[in-house]
C-alpha cells in the first residue's frame, strides 16, 4: 500500500494541464453548449420525451401531456429529425439479435 | 432519480440554471446546492433526508467541540463518541438484522432458538458513503488536517448530490476549501465534465446494462441452468458490467460536480491492467481504499510492528472493507480474498521472490479479481460454490453470448488498454471549439447512445451499499 502515484492518478480528472483557454465567459459558453444540446435532443429525440411522460402516474394533467409529447413526437417524425435515432436503434436491434453461426437465440436451446 | 434518466436530466437543467443565477452571493449558492441535493435526496425516500440532516448535525456539532476543546485528551474522548454514533448510524441501519440473524442461528445451534426482534430495516441509500465521509471529516479535524466547518458547509459536503448516494467519498479536504470561495468555471473543466456525463451514460446505459440483462442476471439467477460456458463468460462479463457501472457513476458524479463549479478526486484508473492486488486497490474505488489505508490500515498501525503485523493489518483491513459493502458472509469472503492475496503478495516481495512478467501478472491478477466478483455477485455462498461447480462441469455449448455481448465484453477491457492520458487529450480538443458545435456533438452522443441502450435503466450496483 504504498507505491509513489503520478500526478495524473492523482489530480481531479476535470483539471487539465496547459493553458487555459481566456477568450469569453465560460459560463456562457457552457451555458450555450447545455441549451444547445438540450434542444437538439428535444427535436430529434422526441420519442424518448413521449416514452418519460408515459411512464408517469397516470393523472389528468399527466394524460394531457402525454397527449401533448406524442403530438410533438408524431410532428418531429414527420419532418424527418427522428430518423436518425429510429435508423441507429433498428441497426442496434439487429446486432442484438445475430447471433454465432446457427446457434439458436439464447432461451430457446 | 437515477442519473441517466430524464428525470435527473430535467432536476439537472433547473439545479444549474438556480445555482449559477445566484453565484454573486456563495451562501445562497450553497443553500440552493444543499436544498437539490436533498430534493434529489428525496426522491428516493424523504424520512431518509431527515437521517441526512441529523448526521450532519452530529459530525458538525463533534468537529466544533474537538476543535474548541481544551486537551488532548478530551478531544480524543469527542473524536472517538462521534465515529462511534457514525458506526452506530452505519450498524443500525445495515447490519442490525443480519447480526441478529446470525445470533438466532447460534442459539438454535444450541438448542436456545429464540424469536429475535428483526426489524427488516430499509436501507437508506447512500448510507455508507456519508458515514464514511463524516468519519472521515472528524477524524481530520482531530488530526489537525481540517478546521471545524460551518454547518452549512459540512451539511453540504455529506448532501452534495452527485456524490450522495455512490460516491466517490469526497473527503472535507477535498471539498470544504472549494466551498468556502465562489467556484469559477473553465472551458477545461466543462468540456471534460461533459465527456466525463457522456462516457459514464455510455459504460452505464449501454455496456453494463446490456451484459447484467442478457448475460449475468439469467446465468447468477440460475447457475444449474447453464453451461460451464456460460458460467465462465457471465463471471468475465459482470468484471466488466461493474467495471462500467461503477465507474460510470464516478465519472458521471465528477463531471456533474465540474459543472457546478467544483473538482471531485479521480476514483478508478484503469484498474484490469493492475499487475498485482495491491495495484488493483491503487486503481479502483479509489476514495474507499485511501479511504480504508488512511483512517483504518494506517490506524490498526499499517505496516510498523514487523511483518506479521502488517499482515495482519492487511487482513483486517481488507475484510472490513468487504464487510462495508454488505451485511453478507459473500462479501466476507470476497474482502478475505483480497486480503489473503495482498498478505501473499506482501510475504513473496519481502522474500526476495522473483515477481512474474508483466502481462502474465496482469492476467493472474484480473482472474483473481474475476474470482472475487463471483462471490461478489452471488445471493448467497452456498450460490457462489454451485456456479464455481458449474464452472467445472465441462459443458462447453454457448447458451447465451452473442456477437454484441461479446464485443461489448471486448469493448469493456479494451477501455483499460487506452493510453491513460486520452480523455484529457480528447477535452482539450473539445474546449476549443464553438458552443453551439460542442452543443451538437453532446446531443449527438447522447442519441447515439439512446439508440442503443436497453430499455429502462436499472439502479447503479453500489446504490444497494
Amino acid at each position: 500500500m504504498a507505491r509513489e502515484m503520478k500526478d495524473h492518478e492523482l489530480a481531479s480528472p476535470v483539471d487539465l494541464p496547459g493553458e487555459p483557454v481566456e477568450r469569453g465567459d465560460p459560463l456562457a459558453w457552457t451555458a450555450v453548449t447545455i441549451i444547445v444540446a438540450a434542444l437538439v435532443l428535444l427535436f430529434a429525440n422526441a420519442g424518448t420525451l413521449s416514452a418519460w411522460v408515459d411512464e408517469k402516474p397516470v393523472t389528468q394533467a399527466q394524460q394531457q401531456a402525454s397527449g401533448l409529447a406524442a403530438g410533438w413526437k408524431d410532428m418531429m417524425a414527420a419532418a424527418g429529425l427522428t430518423a436518425p435515432r429510429e435508423a441507429l436503434h433498428a441497426r442496434w436491434k439487429q446486432l442484438q439479435a445475430a447471433r454465432f453461426g446457427d446457434e439458436a437465440p439464447g432461451g430457446t436451446q | 432519480m437515477l442519473f441517466p434518466t430524464l428525470d435527473f436530466g430535467l432536476f439537472f437543467l433547473v439545479a444549474f440554471v438556480l445555482v449559477w443565477a445566484v453565484s454573486a452571493s456563495n451562501e445562497w449558492r450553497k443553500i440552493l446546492l444543499l436544498v437539490a441535493s436533498w430534493v434529489f435526496y428525496g426522491a428516493w425516500d424523504w424520512r431518509f433526508v431527515a437521517l441526512l440532516i441529523a448526521s450532519a448535525f452530529l459530525n458538525w456539532g463533534s468537529a466544533r467541540l474537538i476543535y474548541e476543546a481544551r486537551s488532548r485528551s478530551a478531544q480524543k474522548a469527542i473524536v472517538t463518541v462521534g465515529v462511534v454514533a457514525n458506526l452506530g448510524i452505519l450498524g443500525f441501519f445495515k447490519y442490525y438484522d443480519f447480526f441478529l440473524e446470525q445470533l438466532g442461528a447460534l442459539l438454535a445451534g444450541w438448542g436456545m432458538a429464540r424469536d429475535l426482534p428483526l426489524m427488516q430495516i430499509v436501507l437508506p441509500v447512500g448510507v455508507s458513503f456519508f458515514t464514511f465521509q463524516g468519519m472521515s471529516y472528524l477524524i481530520d479535524v482531530y488530526r489537525g488536517r481540517l478546521r471545524a466547518a460551518s454547518l452549512l458547509d459540512i451539511t453540504l459536503l455529506m448532501s452534495f448530490f452527485p456524490h450522495l448516494v455512490a460516491g466517490p467519498i469526497v473527503r472535507g479536504a477535498d471539498l470544504l476549501p472549494q466551498f468556502e470561495r465562489t467556484p469559477r468555471l473553465n472551458r477545461e473543466m466543462v468540456a471534460m465534465g461533459l465527456l466525463l456525463i457522456v462516457w459514464g451514460l455510455f459504460k452505464k446505459a449501454v455496456v453494463a446494462s446490456e451484459l447484467s440483462v442478457n448475460l449475468v442476471d439469467p446465468v447468477f439467477f440460475d447457475p444449474s441452468a447453464h453451461s460451464s460456458l456460460d458460467l465462465l463468460l457471465a463471471a468475465y462479463g459482470y468484471a466488466v458490467q461493474i467495471y462500467c457501472d461503477f465507474s460510470a457513476y464516478s465519472d458521471m458524479a465528477i463531471g456533474i460536480a465540474a459543472l457546478f463549479g467544483y473538482r471531485f478526486p479521480r476514483n478508478f484508473n484503469q484498474p484490469y491492467r493492475a499487475a498485482s492486488l495491491q495495484d488493483f486497490w491503487r486503481r479502483w474505488h479509489i476514495s474507499l481504499s485511501s479511504w480504508l489505508r488512511d483512517y483504518l490500515y494506517i490506524g490498526l498501525g499499517g505496516n510498523r510492528g514487523g511483518l506479521a503485523m502488517q499482515c495482519r493489518n492487511i487482513m483486517l483491513t481488507m475484510l472490513l472493507g468487504g464487510f462495508w459493502h454488505g451485511a453478507k458472509w459473500t462479501f466476507l469472503i470476497w474482502g478475505g480474498l483480497h486480503g489473503g492475496v495482498q498478505v501473499i503478495e506482501t510475504l513473496w516481495r519481502k522474500a526476495g521472490l522473483p515477481g512474474l512478467p508483466r502481462v502474465l501478472a496482469i492476467l493472474v491478477t484480473f482472474h483473481v479479481v474475476t474470482l472475487g466478483w463471483i462471490f461478489f455477485r452471488a445471493e448467497s455462498f452456498d450460490a457462489a460454490i454451485a456456479f464455481l461447480g458449474g464452472l467445472a462441469g465441462g459443458d462447453w455449448s454457448n447458451g447465451l453470448t452473442t456477437p454484441l455481448l461479446a464485443g461489448l465484453m471486448l469493448l469493456g477491457m479494451g477501455f483499460h488498454f487506452t493510453p491513460p492520458l486520452l480523455a484529457q487529450g480528447i477535452a482539450l480538443r473539445l474546449r476549443l471549439l464553438p458552443a453551439p458545435l460542442l452543443g451538437l456533438l453532446v446531443a449527438a452522443a447522447i442519441i447515439l447512445i439512446d439508440a442503443m441502450r436497453y430499455e429502462g435503466v436499472a439502479p447503479f450496483i453500489y446504490y444497494q451499499f
